[in-house]
C-alpha cells in the first residue's frame, strides 16, 4: 500500500485516552493480521523457542497461498477497480508492456542489467514495505478519529522509514552495497561504521514509534491508536530481529497477509457500495482471493518456466519475473491506495462492517 | 492543462495496442510454460519458487547445464549467502570446483557460517588442497562443532592421513549427530578396518549400504563379512 493513502482531510477525534483503533473487520483482526501483531507473536515464538524447520512443500504452499496471491491481488484490485482504465490509462494498460520489456531486456543482459533489476527490487521491498505501515498507521489514526497535521505525519513517516534505513545499510548485494560495494571500501572502518550505523538505525526503528504513541496519549487532537503503533513496530521487528534474508520470507509473508487483508476490506467494501442489493461479503470475498490466487499460480509458477523454452536459464528468467512482478506491484500500489478524490476515502471513512 | 482531445484519444489508442500486445505474449508464455512441463513431467508446474530447481534437476545428468543454471542464479542474486551456499554445494556435485570455492567463499564473505565452511573443505579435499581442507573444516567445527559435514571432512583428512584413532573419533561424532550418509558409515568402515579392526567394520558397511548399495559399498561389505568370518 502506498504512502498516498494516508492524504485524508482530517475529522473529529474521539476523546479517550488510549485508543485501540477503530477496526474494520473486529478489533482482534484488525490489531492481528492487517496490524501484524500475529507477526510479532510468531517471530517472539521463533526466537524464544526453536528456529522454525518448516518442510519445503509447506513453505511453497504459504508462499503460494499469501505472498504470490498477494501481489496478483495489486493487479486484480486495479483491474476491478471503478474507473480503473478510464484514470490509469498508463498504469492499466503501458505499464504491463514496459515492465515485459524491461524483464527482455534484463534476460538479455543479466550482468549490465539484470543484477541492478535485482538490486532494485532487493533495495525498494523493505521502502514498500515502510510504505505500507506508514499507510495503515495514519489510515488507522483517521478512521478513529485523530486530526494528524502535516508536521505529524512527517513524524510517523520518519518512523516508518527507519527500517527501511536499516534494511538499506543491512542488505548484502543490494541497498547501500549497491552504490558503494563492499570490495571498494576499507574493510575495517567500513564494517565497523556500518555495524554502528545498524545498531543506532536497530535502537530508533523501535524507539522512535514508541516514542511517537507516548507523546500522542497526551496530544487528544492527534492521538495515534495502538494498531498504528503495532502496524509500525512489526514492521521494524521483521527487518531488524530477522535476518535479511530470512525478513524478505517472513516479512513478505506477513505483509502478504497484511495487505491481501486490507485489499479484501476495500474491495468487498466497494463492490457492495455497487450493487443495489449487496451480495454477502463472503461472495466478493472469495472471488477477489480467487482470483489473486489464480494469477499468482500463473505469473509465479508458470512463466518462469518458458524462460528456457527461448534460450534462458531457468534462475535467471524465475528470479528476474519474480523481481519484475514485485516492481510492478509496488508501482500499482502507489497509484491504486490513493484516498484523496477517490472511493477509498468512503471505506476508511465508513463504520465497521 | 488537458492535452488535446485528438492526442488523448491517440495516446488511449496507443495505450490499448501496448495492453493487447501485453496480454498476447503473456498468454503466449503462460501456454509455453504450460506445455514444458507437461510434456516433460506429465504434470502441471509445481509450487516450488526454487531458483534452483532446474539445477539440481540436471545436475547429476547434464552436468553443463547444471553449471549454466547454478551460475545464472549466483550472477544475479550474489547477496544472498543461503542460496550461494546451495550454489556452490550443487557446483560440488557437478564436478564444477573451482566455481564451486567461488560461490562458498562469496558466501562466506557475506556471513561465516559452519555451513559454506564445511562444503568449502570439501571442495578444497577434492581438489587436491588438504592443508586448506582441514583449515575450513576447523572454522565449521569451531562455529558449530556438531557440524557433521566437517566432521565427516575431518575424519577423510585423518583418513587420508593415516591417522585412524582421529578418523575413527571424528566419523564417530558425524554419525552421532544423526544423520550419517552413506559415504561416512563407508568411510568410517574403512578407517576401522586399516585401523586394525577387521571384524569391527561389517556394520559400518551394512548401514552404509542400507543408504546406498554401491558396488564400491557392497563390496567392501563382503570383504569386511569375510574377515570378520575368519
Amino acid at each position: 500500500m502506498s504512502a498516498a493513502a494516508v492524504a485524508l482531510p482530517s475529522s473529529p477525534r474521539r476523546r479517550i485516552a488510549f485508543d485501540l483503533g477503530r477496526p474494520f473487520v473486529h478489533p482482534m483482526f484488525d490489531l492481528l493480521i492487517i496490524g501484524g501483531g500475529l507477526s510479532l507473536l510468531f517471530v517472539v515464538a521463533l526466537k524464544v523457542a526453536a528456529p522454525l524447520a518448516l518442510p519445503a512443500g509447506a513453505l511453497w504452499t504459504i508462499i503460494l497461498l499469501v505472498n504470490s496471491a498477494h501481489f496478483a491481488a495489486s493487479t486484480v484490485r486495479l483491474y476491478t477497480k471503478e474507473g480503473s482504465f478510464r484514470d490509469l490509462p498508463f498504469v492499466t494498460m503501458g505499464l504491463p508492456l514496459a515492465a515485459l520489456a524491461a524483464l527482455g531486456a534484463a534476460l538479455l543482459y543479466p550482468a549490465a542489467l539484470g543484477r541492478h533489476v535485482m538490486a532494485l527490487y532487493f533495495t525498494w521491498s523493505p521502502y514498500h514495505y515502510a510504505a505500507q505501515a506508514y499507510g495503515l498507521a495514519v489510515m488507522y489514526a483517521y478512521r478513529s478519529g485523530s486530526a494528524l497535521s502535516a508536521a505529524d505525519k512527517r513524524l510517523l513517516r520518519a518512523a516508518c522509514l527507519l527500517p527501511f534505513a536499516y534494511a538499506f545499510v543491512a542488505a548484502r548485494g543490494a541497498g547501500i552495497e549497491w552504490f558503494v560495494p563492499a570490495s571498494a571500501m576499507p574493510v575495517e572502518g567500513w564494517t565497523r561504521a556500518r555495524n554502528l550505523a545498524l545498531d543506532v538505525l536497530g535502537v530508533l526503528t523501535f524507539a522512535a514509534p514508541m516514542t511517537l504513541f507516548a507523546r500522542s496519549l497526551f496530544t487528544a487532537r492527534a492521538r495515534l491508536p495502538l494498531i498504528s503503533l503495532v502496524a509500525m513496530i512489526a514492521n521494524g521487528v521483521w527487518w531488524v530481529t530477522l535476518t535479511y534474508w530470512d525478513a524478505f520470507i517472513w516479512a513478505t509473508i506477513f505483509h502478504g497477509l497484511q495487505y491481501l487483508a486490507i485489499a479484501l476490506v476495500f474491495h468487498v467494501k466497494d463492490r457492495q457500495r455497487q450493487e443495489a442489493t449487496p451480495r454477502p461479503w463472503w461472495h466478493h470475498a472469495a472471488a477477489f482471493y480467487g482470483a489473486s490466487l489464480a494469477l499468482g499460480y500463473l505469473l509465479f509458477q508458470v512463466w518462469p518456466h518458458v524462460g528456457p523454452l527461448v534460450g534462458f536459464a531457468y534462475a535467471q528468467t524465475l528470479l528476474l519475473v519474480v523481481a519484475l512482478i514485485n516492481i510492478h506491484h509496488f508501482i500499482v500500489d502507489a497509484f491504486i491506495w490513493r484516498l484523496r478524490k477517490d472511493p477509498n476515502y468512503q471505506v476508511v471513512a465508513a463504520a465497521p462492517a | 492543462m488537458d492535452p488535446h482531445p485528438a492526442v488523448a484519444g491517440n495516446a488511449r489508442r496507443v495505450y490499448r495496442l501496448a495492453f493487447a500486445a501485453f496480454l498476447l505474449v503473456l498468454a503466449a508464455a503462460l501456454a509455453g510454460g504450460f506445455a514444458r512441463v507437461a510434456r516433460r513431467d506429465h504434470a502441471l508446474p509445481g509450487l516450488a519458487q526454487d531458483p534452483l530447481l532446474e539445477a539440481s534437476r540436471s545436475a547429476g545428468i547434464e552436468k553443463d547445464a547444471a553449471r549454466a543454471e547454478y551460475a545464472a542464479a549466483v550472477l544475479l542474486n550474489e547477496g544472498d549467502d543461503s542460496l550461494l551456499l546451495q550454489a556452490g554445494v550443487g557446483l560440488r556435485g557437478a564436478g564444477h570446483h573451482a566455481d564451486a570455492e567461488a560461490a562458498l567463499r562469496r558466501a562466506l564473505a557475506i556471513r561465516p557460517r559452519a555451513g559454506p565452511h564445511a562444503h568449502l573443505g570439501w571442495t578444497l579435499m577434492e581438489r587436491g588442497r588438504l592443508d586448506e581442507a582441514e583449515a575450513s573444516f576447523e572454522a565449521a567445527l569451531r562455529l558449530d562443532p556438531r557440524e557433521a559435514v566437517a566432521l565427516a571432512g575431518m575424519g577423510e583428512v585423518w583418513l587420508s592421513r593415516d591417522r585412524y584413532p582421529e578418523a575413527a573419533a571424528a566419523f564417530k561424532r558425524a554419525i552421532a549427530t544423526g544423520a550419517p550418509t552413506a559415504g561416512t558409515l563407508n568411510s568410517f568402515g574403512i578407517t576401522l578396518a586399516l585401523g586394525g579392526e577387521p571384524a569391527a567394520p561389517a556394520s559400518a558397511f551394512e548401514a552404509a549400504a542400507r543408504l546406498s548399495p554401491t558396488p564400491d559399498i557392497l563390496a567392501n561389505l563382503a570383504r569386511a563379512r569375510a574377515a570378520a568370518g575368519r
